[in-house]
């Protein structure tokens, strides 16, 4: 086996997302994109990222595990199994206007990004990124997705990528 | 009586090579460095054999030898056209060089490479044929052709820098 450790694979993630500029053209050394990048496990997560909105902090990104997924290879040998691993994740992220209703949530303003520019800010700073020797995280589908809690008074609007990292391999002999 | 083997089949032995790496001069040119998916390593031997008759007049051979060697390597379905061109000049043109290639275990530890082979001059000429639209650009190869006095050395887990 020779797996890359998620620790490694997350905090490399993590680092990523915090690396990207908010306005990589003009202001590359400027501003970052994500006031707060923070892992979490998959519960709770409008609790979760309302916590993170407190302190002043505008745009906001989850970094959620989701599954670890083995792909097996085809081999001529049946009794020599090789397996890629994959790390599904879901980020889960918005921007200033969070607490903000309509179109400004998707579609941004003077005075925010929106979802949309998110995304794409992300997709292109972040897609194909080699987090490991196993090569660059692959992009799936994405979409708003509205979050809604008990104890919140109304749903937060999000984007919701997913992301496949390549996250090592497995070999096992059966003969 | 015979002993049965008992060894285990170990399975760190199994090479899984994700990445192949040429690293090609041209005779007076700077070195180019070729990354591809897939390679064969292509070794021909043909070999003579000395035939006696046994006892019920059977030719059988009983002596074998290598009368004659062709060694090459190729690099297959780069998509990288640009490089094939440049490397090349065009895509029916040859170019004699040196090469050494490298193929790359993602678990490989650092300073270390699964295979490596010598540098071993060759000559260098396109292989496959390219075929293009709706995806990828596909099959373009490159075969070095080994022009070396001898065989192809290639050393497993070998050091690098």
């Amino acid at each position: 086996m020779a797996l890359v450790r998620s620790k490694v694979l997350f905090a490399g993630l993590k680092a990523a997302l915090e690396a990207i500029p908010l306005d990589a053209v003009s202001d590359p050394d400027g501003a970052k994109l994500f006031d707060a990048v923070e892992q979490v496990p998959n519960k709770r997560l409008a609790t979760q990222m309302e916590k993170l909105l407190i302190g002043a902090k505008k745009r906001v990104c989850l970094i959620v595990p989701m599954a670890l997924h083995k792909v097996q290879r085809e081999t001529e040998s049946t009794d020599l199994i090789l397996q890629l691993r994959y790390w599904e994740v879901s980020l889960v992220f918005t921007d200033v206007a969070y607490f903000k209703a309509g179109t400004r949530v998707m579609f941004g303003s003077d005075t925010n990004p929106g979802l949309l520019d998110l995304a794409e800010t992300v997709e292109q700073a972040v897609e194909g990124k080699e987090l490991s020797n196993y090569g660059g995280v692959v992009f799936q589908d994405g979409g708003p997705l509205s979050l809604a809690e008990k104890e919140l008074p109304e749903t937060r609007e999000v984007w919701e990528q997913t992301l496949m990292l390549p996250a090592g391999d497995t070999r096992v002999s059966t003969f | 009586m015979p002993v049965l083997p008992t060894t285990a089949f170990d399975k760190t032995k199994a090479a899984f090579i994700r990445k192949s790496y040429a690293v090609f001069t041209p005779t007076g040119l700077s070195a180019i460095t070729i990354v591809g998916k897939v390679s064969d390593i292509m070794g021909d031997l043909t070999v003579v054999d000395l035939k006696q008759p046994d006892a019920k007049g059977v030719n059988r051979p009983v002596r074998h030898a290598p009368s004659e060697a062709v060694e090459s390597v190729v690099i297959k379905d780069l998509e990288d056209i640009d490089t094939v061109l440049s490397t090349l000049g065009g895509l029916t043109e040859m170019k004699v060089g040196k090469v050494q290639f490298f193929w790359v275990d993602p678990s490989d530890a650092a300073g270390k490479v699964r295979l490596m082979s010598d540098e071993f001059d060759c000559a260098c000429v396109r292989g496959g044929t390219i075929t293009t639209g709706g995806e990828w650009l596909k099959n373009p190869e490159l075969k070095f052709l080994s022009e070396k006095l001898g065989p192809i050395t290639i050393t497993p887990n070998a050091t690098v820098t």
